[in-house]
Order: structure tokens, then sequence, then C-alpha cells
């Protein structure tokens, strides 16, 4: 009786990961859009983009210290973390508007790119050691 | 017990990505201050969160 307790309220714990997590990757998305849909200057846009990676690398750190997301997706994080970061500053030195147009598509994929990791993290099934404390 | 625990590691993590999209969403009304601001709190997350990576990196080394 109690087992099967445990279980449902595992299945139940899965399922709010699942929303949880699947929210996290709208917000980053709309939070993408906003930038693109806005007419800030692309200094603006830079610094916000900026932002939202750090934003997206402090929930990678809880995630991996959670033992939510391995050691391989911590480094793929990083990556794309470093691209979007090199993105930015390159907004900052580009020569003309359509360089730091260019500078900002990329900036703006590696986010969707680090949220995407921050999104399915949470949706996978948790392996022993994990927030759910698996028997 | 487990659910809470979840939430525990899942909210802060929603609350980082509405954080960060309000921040894109206003960027227009920033002032230079609140800009500048925004600017150095990133970067201090940027070098914490390169810091972290060091350190499994580190640890993983150790290990084997």
């Amino acid at each position: 009786m109690i087992h099967s307790v445990r279980s449902a309220l595992r299945s139940v714990a899965l399922a709010l990961s699942l929303v949880l997590a699947a929210c996290a990757l709208p917000v980053g998305l709309a939070a993408t859009a906003a930038v693109t849909g806005c007419a800030a200057s692309p200094a603006r846009q830079a610094v916000a983009i900026d932002a939202s990676i750090a934003g997206y690398e402090r929930s990678v750190m809880r995630l991996h210290a959670a033992g939510l997301i391995d050691d391989d997706d911590l480094e793929q994080a990083h990556a794309f973390a470093v691209a979007g970061r090199e993105a930015v500053s390159i907004v900052e030195l580009a020569a003309s508007p359509s360089e730091q147009q260019r500078a900002l598509d990329i900036a703006e994929s590696k986010l969707v790119d680090l949220a995407s990791i921050v999104a399915t993290a949470g949706g996978e099934p948790p392996g022993s050691g994990g927030v759910f404390g698996h028997d | 017990m487990e659910i809470f625990a979840l939430i525990g590691v899942l909210a802060p993590i929603i609350a980082e990505g509405i954080k960060a999209g309000r921040t894109i969403a206003t960027a227009d009304d920033l002032t230079p201050e609140e800009l500048e601001r925004v600017r150095a709190e990133s970067a201090a997350t940027h070098k914490a969160f390169d810091e972290y990576v060091a350190s499994r990196r580190a640890a993983r080394v150790v290990k084997t």
C-alpha cells in the first residue's frame, strides 16, 4: 500500500517536473521573441540576451548540483553559453548594422540552445541519487 | 516529500527565466545605471558559471 502510494507520488512528481521544465523553454523563447520584436538598440538587445544567458547559467548550475543534468550536459551548456557571450561581445564591437544583426542572431540561437538543455533536463527520468531519491 | 524537493529545485529556475524575460521586455526602458547593473550582474554570473564548470572538471580529473 505504502509502496503504491510512493509510486503514485513519483509519477505525479515526474509529470510535474515535465510541466515545470517545459515552462522554462517558452520563457526563453518568449524572451527571445521580445528581443527581435522590440525596437531596442542592438547594444541593449545584447545586454538583455546576455542577462538571459546568465539566468540560464544559474539554472544549469542548480540543475547540475541537484543531479538533474550530467557532466556532459554541463559541458554542452557551457559551450553554448560561451558562444552566446562571445556573440554578445561582437555586437558591441561590430562595425556595421548587418554585422551587429548577425551577431545578435548567433547570440539568440545559442540562448535557445541553452534554454533547451534546461527545459529537457527537468523532464528526463531521474537517475539514482537525484531529487527523487530512488530506492 | 519528493515533490517538494523537486519544486524547490525547479521553482528558482522558472523564476530565473521570468526575470530574464522581464529584463529583455523592458530593455528599452532601462536607465543607463540599471543597464550597467544588469551588465555587472551578468558578468558576475558568467564568472561564477565558468568557475563552477572548472571546479567540476578538476573534480573529474582527480577522480580518474
